[in-house]
């Protein structure tokens, strides 16, 4: 009781007050201004800039440049191509993750441990090294065509198919790792119990495992499908100027064209679709949360 | 029987997905050490030709010092903001406290393709060149979140009655932070810079968005020689990479521990 009193003296003596009362709010007051002036004074700009024309029409709200990005058959080509490349990117992610979280959390001998920091340090090498090496591998003189035989030889450089296998390898580890976080929390006595009631393993993985890492491969793909959508690097290495993503077209017209009412638009558009996306699946993995009585 | 052949089906699946997620590595790791003019895998003769080659272009030479400043500079900037903020939220109890670390946090969901190119119409309309401004600027932005995250978490767990009993005893606002506060949150800190210090130096988009020559970073320069097509100089340059990363990891495995740092998992055993 003393020492609470002495405590509470002192935290509330006068010499501190003022500090003690609006202290915390000088400390946040930095972050906060930067991030205002440097995060949300340019993406507002981004934004005002995406309703104005080109050339001193400036003051006129418009919608023409977005008017202009959605009825051309060009971009619609573009935004489809980046959906369907994140899509897939998104569910190749997801398969081949899966039984390589389930590993993590099955296994109990000491390699499972070798495993996951194998599967994790790839984080710590740049994503634009990552990407080369996949480069190595899919150009005609590349890794691949050495281990086909001769008349297998296929030239995958430049194609969705590079920029998806390239996605995939890049972003697995958030997919693991969402799925493992997951797992992990459950208890695996859950699992004893339901083989001592007579389930069959294949019954346990449909009505216990797979329901119960649900949430981790929701949370996984949300994040797989959104850095997708925005890569930048990958797309353009592997896929070239013939497979063109939305990204591609943003930094094209906001840089190359120096055209920042037309490549506003694109940002802006980008950021609706990936963010769009990433709602759906939020609201419809509710619901099938529901189904599955995990929440 | 059925359970020896999960077993084995399950670590063969292990040994597949790692030779999945190492192939790329392996291969520029491989092609680096080629002693002939172009990228042939596997090499015809090995030898460190493209590796000279690579110390010896000046594009790749500054654009590793330069990332290695930026990543530095970038550090210490997302320390010092996001630890007293961190400091200043924990306490918080106004109204505005969760809106105020949502904001912060938004990063970590908006592309950095978008704040980039926000930056870049702000710096050509106010005349001042992007790069290191708006590029230090932008991974602040980028890694000032987890900095805020991690130093946040360690503070939640901190005692505050450690605090009032340093002032009790009559240390200073300063004293108590130096002393009783950092040695306490030090775990979470060093592990949010070291954070932040490896997704700058490692960060792309923003790097292409915001570099102009003469302060390009690594990552920039890579991806604009991958570009006009495979070079050899470009894959000693990427073994270079590989290299420096194992080293780190290495490194990052012995005082951190690589998998505390990322899959948050205690070590065992």
């Amino acid at each position: 009781m003393q020492a609470e009193a002495t405590l509470a003296a002192a935290s509330a003596a006068p010499t501190y007050s003022w500090v003690t009362r609006y202290g915390h709010l000088l400390l946040i007051a930095p972050l906060v201004v930067f991030v205002t002036a440097f995060m949300i004074v340019p993406c507002a700009i981004v934004l005002k800039n995406s309703f104005l024309l080109r050339g001193g029409m400036g003051g006129w709200v418009s919608l023409s440049n977005y008017i202009g990005v959605l009825t051309d058959p060009f971009y619609w080509q573009i935004i489809v191509r980046s959906l369907r490349i994140s899509a897939l990117a998104t569910l190749a992610a997801a398969i081949v993750s899966y039984p390589a979280a389930l590993y993590i959390y099955f296994s109990e001998s000491r390699w499972r441990r070798v495993f996951l920091f194998l599967v994790v340090s790839p984080l710590f090498l740049s994503a634009i090294v990552r990407t080369y090496g996949w480069m190595m591998i899919f150009i005609p003189s590349g890794a691949l065509n050495a281990l086909l035989p001769e008349s297998m030889e296929v030239s995958l450089m430049r194609t969705e198919f590079a920029v998806t296998v390239g996605l995939t390898h890049i972003y697995c580890p958030f997919m693991i790792l969402a799925i493992n976080a997951s797992l992990a929390k459950q208890d695996k006595r859950l699992l004893i119990a339901a083989a001592s009631l007579g389930a069959s393993p294949i019954r346990i993985f449909c009505d216990v495992i797979f329901p119960l890492s649900v949430p981790g491969l929701v949370a996984g793909s949300i994040i797989v499908f959104a850095v997708s959508m925005t890569a930048f690097g990958t797309p353009v290495l592997l896929g070239g100027s013939a497979n063109k993503t939305l990204a591609f077209m943003a930094y094209q017209k906001n840089l190359m064209l120096a055209n920042p009412y037309e490549g506003g638009a694109v940002a802006v558009i980008l950021v609706v679709l990936s963010m769009g996306v990433v709602w759906l699946m939020g609201i419809w993995s509710r619901t099938a949360f529901k189904r599955l009585g995990v929440s | 029987m059925q359970q020896l052949v999960w077993h084995s089906l399950r670590r063969i699946y292990a040994i597949i997905f790692s030779a999945f997620v190492l192939f790329p590595l392996v291969v520029i790791l491989i092609l680096s050490f080629t002693n002939e003019g172009y990228n042939r895998f596997p090499p015809a003769s090995y030898g460190l030709r493209w590796y000279r080659e690579a110390l010896d272009t000046p594009a790749f030479v500054d654009g590793f010092l330069f990332s290695l400043q930026i990543a530095t500079v970038v550090t210490l900037i997302s320390g010092l903001l996001g630890v007293a903020a961190a400091i200043g939220l924990n306490r918080a109890t106004f109204a505005g406290r969760n809106f105020i670390i949502g904001v912060i946090m938004v990063p970590l969901a908006l592309p950095a393709m978008v704040m980039a190119i926000g930056l870049l119409q702000i710096f050509t309309v106010a005349g001042i060149v992007t790069s290191p401004y708006a590029l230090a600027i932008c991974h602040v932005l980028l890694t000032v979140p987890y900095v805020l995250r991690l130093t946040l978490a360690s503070l939640g767990s901190f005692n505050r009655t450690l605090e009032l009993a340093s002032y009790s005893l009559g240390a200073s606002r300063w004293y108590t932070f130096r002393r009783v506060m950092l040695p306490l949150i030090a775990p979470g800190l060093a592990g949010g810079l070291l954070f932040a210090f490896l997704l700058s130096f490692d960060e792309v988009t923003a790097g292409i968005f915001l570099s102009v020559p003469g302060a390009t970073t690594l990552p920039a320069e890579i991806f604009g020689y991958a570009a006009q097509g495979a070079d050899p100089v470009v894959t000693a340059v990427s073994g270079l990479m590989v290299i420096f990363a194992a080293v780190l990891v290495a490194f990052i495995e012995r005082f951190f521990g690589v998998l505390r740092l990322i899959a948050d998992e205690q070590p065992s055993h």
